[in-house]
């Protein structure tokens, strides 16, 4: 016939050719499909992205804190609704990704880490459904939040608020810090901003500790039966520190102090002279047994910040002693979460428990899961030495540094004193509140550039009093 | 009396067939609008087209029954489902474009029907070959000097003739034109070009011979008016390639595929070089990725198309084609993989080739007509040779030449094109001894 081979090997070529072009299919589709995938270029990265429900976060009263509203141009936008939460709840951009709690736990609100059932099989494996996240409730008690805001809103610095013994984050502010909800528009300028807003000053700040290092030397000075009515004379004495002069936390009014009133002033002469009876093995022992060089950290929480690599935290001074170890101004660097646990183990029977932020998430059914708190506590101190320091530290708001956060209605106790760093003085300020049933908050506060010895106490006490006021409002 | 029972018998059992396969491909385009209308709700929209499709399969089948009962029975339900699953597609990915294409399925079944009716039909295009090439070049020449682009984008090839509204695109008839009248040519000379290479095979004076050289030099011609003119790529190397595959066919020369394919390799090599869409066209198609947000974007995203389908697909509606520039028209093969997934590209690519088979199938059984046999292979490997082009296209096989996928993609006058030449393969069908 005429045509029939060439009709046969024309046949033959094209089943070949579409073979290969199945083949080829089949290659970009399985084999190849994973490298074209990921690559950043492939806008279906960010429309998967887009299309996740990110879920809501709510304060430990189930206030709305955050979250995703309908836009206009297709992507949801999500709202930050209070300019006090900011710093602790962080920030979402498909641009920049996500910081702070939304990046601690960034799972639940994507519905990472929800149980599958079988509508959810359904809705999203065959339907494509969007993936919805869990709504979040966190241990923040807004009220406490905007205590804590309202009072430093002039200053730069950190407080954080421990309820005892959980270990429930209260509060948890960082100043400067950025508005979350134009953090695209403001991104360039932020990660330039002075003071770096960014930079979370609650679980990243290593500020030098000045009289903060009392507290954890007094213990000392329990655990081995030191008087503390040893009284020194011209107690309220400066000390240099690289050429500059760090004093008492307030004047005293009399020049000849005691320990306990020293502690209480927050004056480091009578300190500086423990130097002479150390030696610095045994000196870092005692720090070591704060854990002072390992802070605790919350879970989930991401500690490296965007911009630049600038430490917001002043300088460290340089020039180093034992003296200076003692009086806070050598290198050991102390953390704001840190000196909440000590102040929370104060209360606590020597312990500091760990803190946490997630208090409950919720199940594809909409009822509330509660997260168990961590269960593991740091001991600090003996529950004697706890005690004693409780009683001196209660004492501190009747003389000294700290009498601005008494409340005739509360048991406060605190610790008020200063720091050198570089060119500036911090002022710090650690207390407790104690309610009944052992129940209570501890906070830490540090304020940058000031030497305000009583504002901050002021500040202290205004904190502890709405925490005392979050715990009994919420039963806890 | 009993052949009559017999062939009766047998036209039952050609429409019954026929019939059923129309039944499984409305039940598979139903569904289908089904689910896009649960994924992407549109009110009367979808069942408006649904509703055209399952009207042109219904009088198509009534009537191919009265006037071709005898036919092969695969080729309307074939066409059918590939029409109805672009439509789906077309629907999918720009709604405003499934009015439109839904007009052009009922003018083209319509053109299909006339095609069938026309008993004489073989007959007049064979006897008025140089009246068709003539009316072709005559469209072709047309379009150089008036055409335009319906998008109105400045720089876009014009490659439409425009009538008010109505645009078309007069390369799709002259495909169709021009397979015709070289089949009607070659069933002429083969005879003589297989004793001239049998005699002189490989010799200096067959390859002079013009009966062979004649062609090539014109439609090698035709080609790069195409280019030059047109910038028309695709329908240069369809028009090529069909002209190449007949050649071979007629005179039985492997040497003339090789030899062809060497012609096209140098024009390819000369084109990349003057003209700017050839040169962009090649390196897009070597290094897509240097350029994936760029020129490359295209077959980029037509990549991640394949890549994001994967195995079984994304599922009508709930892919993301939509990155694909033109992704309704030339890259509804990449949108098809995103929301079919694998599964679908291979169903696809077998009822092509199968449509493909059932063409050539009928050359083979029109081999003692040698122009029926010749226009049953040049019209199937009309439909191959696009459909291979732009699935290797999107595939990174070969460059990108811009043509559609026959019965699948957006374009009237692609639609029309090819259901004519469906129409003209039932129309063989029917007249197999």
């Amino acid at each position: 016939m005429a045509f029939t081979r060439e009709i046969s090997r024309l046949m033959f070529g094209l089943l070949l050719v579409f073979f290969i072009i199945v083949g080829s299919a089949g290659y970009w589709a399985i084999v190849g499909a994973d490298s074209i995938l990921l690559r950043e270029d492939n806008p279906r990265l960010v429309e998967d992205e887009a299309s996740i429900q990110r879920s809501s976060i709510y304060d430990a009263d189930g206030v709305l804190l955050v979250e995703n509203v309908d836009s206009d141009d297709g992507f949801p936008e999500r709202i930050y609704y209070y300019p006090e939460t900011f710093s602790a709840l962080g920030y979402f951009s498909f641009r920049y990704g996500t910081g702070g709690a939304e990046a601690a736990f960034n799972d639940y609100l994507r519905g990472e880490l929800l149980e599958e059932n079988f509508n959810e099989v359904i809705q999203q494996d065959l339907l494509h459904q969007p993936q919805a996240g869990a709504d979040i409730r966190l241990t923040l008690d807004l009220d406490v939040q905007q205590t804590i805001f309202d009072a430093m809103a002039e200053y730069r610095g950190a407080a954080v608020v421990l309820s005892v013994p959980d270990g429930a984050v209260l509060g948890l502010v960082s100043l400067p810090t950025f508005d979350p909800n134009t953090l695209d528009e403001d991104w360039e300028t932020l990660i330039e901003a002075e003071g770096n807003p960014f930079f979370n000053r609650v679980l990243q700040g290593q500020y030098q500790p000045g009289g903060m290092l009392q507290t954890p030397l007094m213990v000392a000075g329990i655990l081995s039966n030191q008087p503390f009515d040893t009284v020194t004379a011209n107690a309220d004495r400066t000390v240099e520190v690289d050429g500059r002069e760090l004093g008492c936390a307030v004047e005293p009014d009399a020049p000849d102090l005691t320990y306990s009133q020293a502690y209480a002033y927050g004056c480091p002469f009578p300190f500086s002279l423990i130097a002479s009876q150390m030696n610095p093995t045994s000196l870092q022992n005692i720090f070591g047994a704060f854990h002072l060089n390992s802070p605790p950290i919350i879970a989930g929480y991401v500690l490296d910040n965007p911009g630049d690599e600038a430490e917001a935290t002043p300088e460290a001074t340089p020039e180093l002693s034992l003296v200076e170890d003692i009086i806070g101004q050598g290198e050991l660097t102390i953390n704001p979460l840190g000196m909440a646990g000590i102040a929370s183990a104060v209360i606590n029977t020597g312990n500091a428990p760990q803190p946490y932020l997630l208090d409950a998430y919720q199940d594809t059914d909409g009822a509330w899961i509660t997260v168990a708190a961590p269960a593991t506590n740091t001991p600090l101190m003996t529950a004697n030495a706890a005690r004693r320091l409780r009683e001196l530290m209660i004492n501190n708001t009747s003389i000294g540094a700290s009498v601005n956060a008494a409340n005739n209605d509360l048991t406060i106790g605190g610790h008020t004193a200063l720091a050198i760093s570089g060119d500036e003085t911090q002022t710090w300020f650690i207390g407790f509140v104690t309610l009944e049933d052992n129940r209570g908050a501890a906070v830490a506060i540090v304020l940058e550039d000031t030497s305000d010895a009583s504002e901050i106490a002021r500040i202290g006490g205004l904190i502890l009093e709405s925490a005392a006021n979050a715990l009994r409002d919420s039963g806890n | 009396m009993a052949d009559t029972v017999s062939y009766l018998q047998r036209d039952d059992t050609i429409s019954q067939t026929e019939r059923f396969l129309l039944l499984l491909s409305g039940v598979f385009v139903t569904v289908n609008f089904i689910a896009l209308e649960i994924v992407n709700p549109s009110g009367i929209s979808h069942w408006w087209h649904l509703a055209v499709w399952i009207l042109c399969a219904i009088v198509g089948t009534r009537w191919l029954d009265r006037v071709l009962p005898q036919r092969d029975p695969l080729i309307f339900p074939l066409v059918m489902f590939l029409t109805g699953w672009g439509i789906v597609m077309i629907d999918r990915l720009a709604p405003n474009f499934a009015d439109r294409q839904s007009i052009w399925l009922v003018i083209s079944v319509g053109a299909m029907l006339m095609t069938v009716s026309l008993q004489q039909l073989l007959r007049w295009l064979r006897a008025y070959r140089y009246l068709f090439l003539i009316g072709g070049i005559v469209l072709l020449v047309s379009t150089i000097l008036l055409g335009s682009n319906p998008s109105g984008f400045e720089g876009a090839p014009e490659l439409w003739l425009g009538f008010g509204n109505i645009f078309f695109q007069p390369s799709e008839a002259l495909k169709v034109i021009l397979v015709v009248f070289l089949a009607s040519y070659l069933s002429e000379q083969y005879p003589a070009m297989r004793a001239q290479s049998q005699l002189k095979i490989g010799s200096e004076r067959a390859w002079l011979s013009p009966r062979i050289l004649g062609p090539i030099i014109l439609m090698w011609g035709l080609s790069i008016v195409l280019v030059v003119w047109q910038r028309d790529l695709g329908t240069a190397a369809i028009f090529f390639a069909v002209f190449l595959v007949l050649l071979y066919a007629a005179s039985g020369q492997t040497s003339i595929l090789i030899g062809g394919s060497v012609l096209l390799a140098i024009a390819g090599f000369v084109a990349y070089n003057l003209f700017s869409v050839v040169e962009l066209r090649v390196d897009i198609w070597l290094n897509p990725w240097a350029e994936a947000d760029g020129r490359a974007f295209q077959i980029v995203q037509s990549l991640m198309a394949f890549a994001a389908g994967g195995i079984f697909g994304e599922g009508i509606g709930q892919g993301s084609p939509g990155y694909i520039p033109v992704v309704h028209s030339d890259f509804i093969f990449s949108a098809l993989a995103e929301e079919y997934g694998l599964v679908g590209i291979i169903v696809l690519v077998a009822m092509i080739a199968i449509f493909v088979m059932r063409g050539m199938r009928l050359a083979i059984q029109h081999q003692n007509r040698p122009f029926n046999a010749l226009l049953a292979i040049g019209l199937s490997m009309l439909i191959a040779i696009q459909s291979i082009l732009i699935m290797g296209g999107v595939l990174k096989l070969l460059p990108l030449t811009g043509v559609t996928l026959p019965y699948m993609s957006y374009g009237g006058s692609s639609l029309l094109a090819s259901f004519v030449i469906a129409g003209l393969l039932l129309r063989l069908s029917a007249e197999v001894q």
